[in-house]
């Protein structure tokens, strides 16, 4: 077991670096990116079922609001930190630059463990949260959502105490709520849809020729099940073998991705699928195919297996599945890598969406945020895209390139630095 | 006077008609009348004796016995007493109670002798009872203890804890329903059972503590309608089939019993009974009807405190549809069948291991009609599990043990009650029943249940069958309380009965069920329960839309968690070879040998089902060649698990010389492993002092020392030649060898949830 402590945000401050180190900028700029905006922590008492008191601690980390108000998830996690909280909120305002979306970033969390938590405690520790955190969210000045451990239910009642105390109607405060209460047609699917727009998009300038092309997806969960239907259905891929954590399946011929999902949601595994063979995750990522998803966990791709992939497209669903050393072998390669935070900004995208809908009180039906999202995605992949030809850079550089020069760009207009 | 006329006429009438009870009756009214205040006894012994004073003969003495003028002056004296104060209700009561005990002592007598058959003791309980019928409780005497005592040995059970429990509860005509469904050779005397026994006196006890309750529970509580099979029944089966040269197999070898087996199941599937016995039979299910039928095992041995035979006798469902001959044969053949499970490899291994193996196993059979309705083609409860009164699947010290643990499933019980692999019973720890170590709606469906059991009453058979077939059916049972929706990314029970959500986006939760008073009674259930135990219990149970059914109940094995065990500091690192920190139990083994090691990481990499079904194989031959040495096993996922790419395919008898089993679960995101906790399999390592420890080495806290654990030699090959082949995937560390003869102890303390496995010297 490691020892070493991993500081996520340290990971962030490095990475902006070597953005700011390209982008040539001054010191006061630089210092400005490198650190929060604000930091809220606060302690959250919750009054026990079996009558005690138990007091847990909160925060909200606004990151950079230059671009608009911040948005960001809340993660309710036993080990978060305000470094992890941090680090995140660094990650959601390149995130919501990068696809062009008028927000900053920014990141909350609660340390607790929800599975400690009957549903009662939960609520009256999501309402607790906004109690005391409430007076600086807004449509117009931060607007959590769900992340880590919170459900559409945990964000309906925190906008319910909201609502109760300003005494007016607010559905924008917090994206990810219930359809019933105000949440978009189209996010259970967005962050798999706003990935494969990217991948046809990667494949127009990269050349390829998607239509009768094979995809492999690593990890079967919510992005991979609908990642695996999006890419036959949009893409006119393949889908020639899936993994989940127990082992994955595989056929050359391509599987119907729709009965693939029906037999894990039936079964619980991608395992048994009929007329397929067996396939463990490493061959998996190292199969002949047009386009590899990796969806499952961080860290999937590294120098060790880099040399093996054989994807000419790899879409990362997942946040984080490819090593910096892997990032950089994959590139000389030639392997083009769609960065997480671009490939997996459907999501947030929708978020916005939500946030549009909820000021207008007018509902789009699902087709539109589906156009409206491709256009979102289209626009973002072909400006990181024309960086990375630019300026010869892996593409998860030119899509930071892109990211922080608009924050920087936002920032000296308004007279900061 | 006419009130006078009355009473002495029905006196007189009762005394012609029990005449064999007229002493009983006058000492009776004697006692009434003194104890009214209407006359002393002493008054009435005097005048008795003023009426024959002439004759008495005053040198004998006060205090012999009367003569009968003696005696016939007192009575007539009392009769004339009665005629002035009593009322004929009086005479009535106690003539009634008089002749009661009378009967009472004959049932006594009946009960004592060695050679009653059952037709004899069934009719003398038919008697007794009905002599005790419509008289108020306040009223009857007191059934001597001594007598329900020897009817529970002789029908139920003769454990001694059973009786001791038993007698506070199950009164002789409490027996008379059980009695009279009762089927066994003519003449003969047999018991019922463990299981049977189990059932009745958890009806007992929960009927005792709803009595207390102010109000009515929220669900009806009943018991299904049961059939019981005497033990000599299978005697009788046994001889009548000439299958008597099969028993002495339970003293040969395991591997030559394994072999076996399957044959002699097939010769008793062939066996037949008495044309007497077929008869009761098919008059029993032309009582019953075509309602589908669970043929379970209630040996003798079985469910007894300290040694439940969980799972280890089969129970079989019978779908009882078609013709009655065809049922018929169904029937037998599904008895035989269990009869046969009494020498199948399992039982027989664990009965040697706790030194029952010369105990005359006998096999009663409880017949019992399944709880549930038809929906569609297949018959099935609503919802179904079992409860323990003590949960030892705790993920967070908020759930305490002493609340219980419900494993409720949809469809027959089955799912909750055996391990099946890759599909989840709801796990509810009773003291917070809303929560679930799963948060995101991910996976909440994915450990939800998938598949439910069920009677085909076509195929008449038992099945198992994807829970959307159910779930999707025109009327599907209770799906308000079973069912919540998956909906954009959300996990939600529905907002009124009125579910629109097709069958793929129901999960089922059972959280409506759970958000009721259900958790509630069933804590107070089985609270109650192992209160007149005095011991932890489990009970199976099942609902079929109106009432809630004991199915089953026994005892829990439990260890004696008492001892106080301290973890040892100041242990060197390189010393450490493995900590825990979760769900840890409390006990000490100290000076092992050998350590069995399957890494999970090679395990995974076994590509075909034939390599890993090896791996099984050869932990089992393993276990037997170390048998009387220390060791403990460490492997991959759910020990024993029937899918086996959870972990390593194992019965109890591949394991059962291990001190310790440990579960590795690598982690996978928010995955917490269906660990064995609760299961039959578990319980079976609780009985046989077998540790469990689930070990989460990738969690930063613990340690595992993989240098250790795949660097020491690996002595595989030496202790089974012919298993080479496996040395990459099983390895087997002889502890002081590896280390200059150290020994490996592990301590384990419940209190904490530490447990730590270190290096040291020999204790």
């Amino acid at each position: 077991m490691t020892t070493t402590e991993y500081n996520p945000f340290t990971v962030a401050q490095e990475q902006f670096d070597e953005a700011a180190e390209m982008l040539g900028l001054d010191e006061a700029t630089r210092e400005l990116l490198r650190w929060p905006m604000r930091e809220f922590v606060v302690s959250l008492p919750v009054r026990m079922d079996d009558g005690s008191f138990k007091v847990f601690r909160g925060y909200r980390v606004q990151y950079n609001n230059s671009r608009g108000p911040t948005k960001g998830g809340l993660r309710w996690h036993p080990d978060e930190t305000i470094d992890t909280v941090r680090a995140l909120a660094a990650w959601m305002t390149w995130k919501t630059a990068v696809v062009d979306i008028p927000l900053g970033g920014a990141k909350g969390g609660v340390t607790c463990n929800p599975k400690e938590l009957s549903r009662g405690e939960q609520e009256r520790l999501a309402r607790g949260y906004i109690r005391q955190v409430g007076a600086i969210l807004g449509v117009t000045r931060d607007v959590p959502a769900p992340d880590v451990y919170t459900t559409p239910q945990i964000m309906a009642w925190m906008m319910d105490e909201f609502e109760t105390i300003e005494k007016e109607a607010h559905p924008g405060v917090i994206t990810g709520k219930p359809i019933p209460l105000g949440g978009s047609q189209g996010r259970g699917d967005a962050t798999a849809r706003g990935g494969m727009y990217v991948t046809r998009e990667a494949a127009k300038r990269l050349e390829i020729d998607l239509n009768g092309g094979t995809a492999a997806v690593q990890g079967f969960g919510n992005a991979g099940q609908f990642g695996a239907t999006l890419a036959e259905e949009l893409l006119g891929l393949k889908v020639i073998a899936a993994s989940d954590s127990r082992g994955g399946v595989q056929n050359p011929d391509g599987m119907d991705a729709k009965a693939l999902v029906e037999h894990k949601l039936t079964t619980g595994r991608v395992e048994g699928f009929p007329g397929s063979k067996p396939i463990t995750n490493e061959e998996l990522l190292e199969l002949d195919c047009t386009v590899l998803f990796p969806a499952a966990l961080e860290n999937a791709i590294t120098a060790q297996n880099a040399p093996n992939i054989k994807a000419r497209i790899i879409c990362e669903l997942a946040n984080g599945p490819t090593t910096p050393k892997a990032d950089k072998l994959l590139h000389e390669q030639g392997n083009f890598v769609i960065p997480d935070f671009l490939a997996n900004a459907g999501g947030v995208t929708v978020s916005y969406f939500e946030q549009v809908q909820n000021t207008y009180n007018y509902y789009w039906p699902v087709e539109q945020v589906h156009e409206r999202l491709d256009e979102k995605m289209t626009k973002a992949f072909h400006d990181v895209y024309d960086m990375y030809v630019r300026e010869k850079v892996h593409p998860r550089l030119a899509a930071y390139i892109v990211a922080v020069s608009r924050v920087v760009e936002a920032v000296k207009l308004r007279g900061w630095v | 006077m006419t009130v006078t006329n009355k009473t002495l006429r029905r006196l007189r009438e009762h005394l012609r008609s029990y005449e064999g009870s007229t002493g009983k009756i006058y000492r009776g009214l004697l006692v009434l009348l003194h104890t009214r205040g209407s006359i002393t006894i002493d008054d009435i012994y005097r005048q008795a004796k003023d009426t024959l004073v002439e004759e008495i003969d005053l040198n004998r003495g006060i205090g012999k016995r009367w003569d009968s003028d003696e005696r016939d002056a007192v009575f007539s004296m009392v009769e004339h007493y009665s005629g002035r104060y009593l009322s004929p209700e009086d005479v009535d009561a106690v003539v009634l109670s008089a002749t009661k005990s009378q009967r009472a002592q004959t049932i006594e007598d009946v009960s004592s002798m060695p050679g009653a058959s059952f037709a004899l003791l069934h009719q003398k309980v038919e008697e007794f009872c009905a002599s005790r019928e419509g008289i108020p409780q306040k009223d009857l005497l007191p059934e001597p203890t001594s007598v329900r005592v020897r009817m529970i040995r002789k029908l139920i059970s003769d454990q001694l804890e059973y009786i001791g429990v038993a007698r506070h509860f199950v009164s002789v005509c409490d027996l008379l329903p059980i009695m009279r469904n009762t089927i066994g050779p003519r003449g003969g005397l047999g018991k019922i059972g463990g299981k049977a026994a189990g059932v009745i006196l958890a009806e007992k006890i929960i009927g005792e503590h709803l009595k207390t309750r102010k109000e009515e529970p929220a669900f009806e509580i009943a018991t299904p309608e049961t059939w019981f099979l005497r033990s000599d029944l299978f005697v009788d089966f046994v001889q009548q089939n000439d299958l008597m040269e099969y028993y002495d197999i339970k003293y040969k070898p395991i591997e030559e019993i394994k072999k076996a087996y399957p044959l002699i199941r097939e010769v008793f599937k062939n066996g037949n009974f008495s044309t007497y016995i077929q008869q009761q039979l098919r008059e029993l299910l032309e009582q019953i009807g075509e309602h589908p039928l669970i043929v379970r095992s209630s040996s003798l041995l079985e469910d007894n405190f300290g040694s439940a035979f969980c799972g280890k006798y089969q129970s079989i469902y019978v779908a009882n549809q078609g013709r009655l001959e065809d049922r018929l044969q169904d029937l037998v053949g599904a008895i035989a069948e269990v009869y046969a499970s009494t020498i199948s490899p399992d039982p027989i291994l664990y009965r040697s291991d706790r030194n029952l193996i010369d105990y005359d196993e006998q096999m009663g059979i409880m017949i019992q009609k399944v709880v549930g309705k038809k929906y569609g083609k297949y018959f099935l409860p609503s919802w179904a599990g079992v409860a323990f009164s003590r949960n030892e699947w705790r993920w967070t010290p908020r759930i305490k043990r002493e609340d219980g643990l419900l494993r409720i499933v949809l469809g027959l019980g089955t799912r909750a009650v055996d391990r099946v692999g890759g599909d989840y019973p709801r796990m509810v720890p009773l003291g917070m029943p809303d929560l679930r170590p799963e948060v995101s709606a991910d996976d909440v469906v994915r450990y939800s249940q998938k598949f439910v059991d069920v009677v085909d009453m076509e195929q008449n058979h038992f099945r198992t069958i994807p829970a959307r077939e159910i779930l999707g059916a025109d009327e599907p049972p209770d799906l308000f309380r079973i069912i919540s929706i998956r909906d954009h990314g959300m996990i939600q029970s529905p907002a009124t009965r009125l579910i629109n959500a097709p069958a793929t986006s129901l999960v089922v939760t059972f959280d409506g069920l759970l958000n009721g008073p259900f958790p509630a009674l069933m804590r107070e259930l089985l609270q109650s329960l192992e209160d007149a135990y005095g011991w932890p219990v489990d009970m199976e149970f099942a609902y079929d839309g109106e009432k809630l059914y004991l199915l089953q109940c026994r005892p829990q094995g439990q260890r004696d968690e008492s001892v106080e065990v301290k973890i040892p500091v100041n242990i060197p690192n390189k010393r450490k070879i493995f900590s825990a920190s979760k769900y840890v139990q409390t006990g000490k083994v100290e000076n092992i040998e050998y350590i069995i090691y399957i890494d999970p990481l090679d395990y995974d990499k076994l590509e075909t089902l034939n390599s890993k079904i090896s791996i099984g194989k050869v932990v089992g031959q393993l276990n037997h060649r170390l048998k009387g040495k220390r060791f403990i096993l460490l492997g991959p996922g759910r020990w024993g698990s029937n899918d086996i790419n959870l972990g390593v395919r194992v019965q109890y008898g591949d394991i059962n010389h291990t001190l310790a089993l440990i579960e590795m679960a690598r982690s996978q995101g928010a995955y917490t492993p269906d660990v064995s906790f609760g299961t039959h399999f578990f319980q079976d390592l609780t009985e046989a002092s077998i540790f469990y420890l689930p070990l989460y080495p990738d969690e930063e806290k613990n340690i595992f020392n993989e240098k250790f654990m795949r660097g020491a030699p690996n002595v595989l090959a030496a202790l089974l030649p012919e298993a080479a082949r496996q040395a990459n995937t099983i390895h087997v560390i002889h502890v002081p060898g590896s280390t200059r003869g150290l020994f490996l102890h592990l301590y384990m303390t419940s209190d904490k949830d530490k447990a730590l496995a270190f290096l040291g010297k020999e204790l």
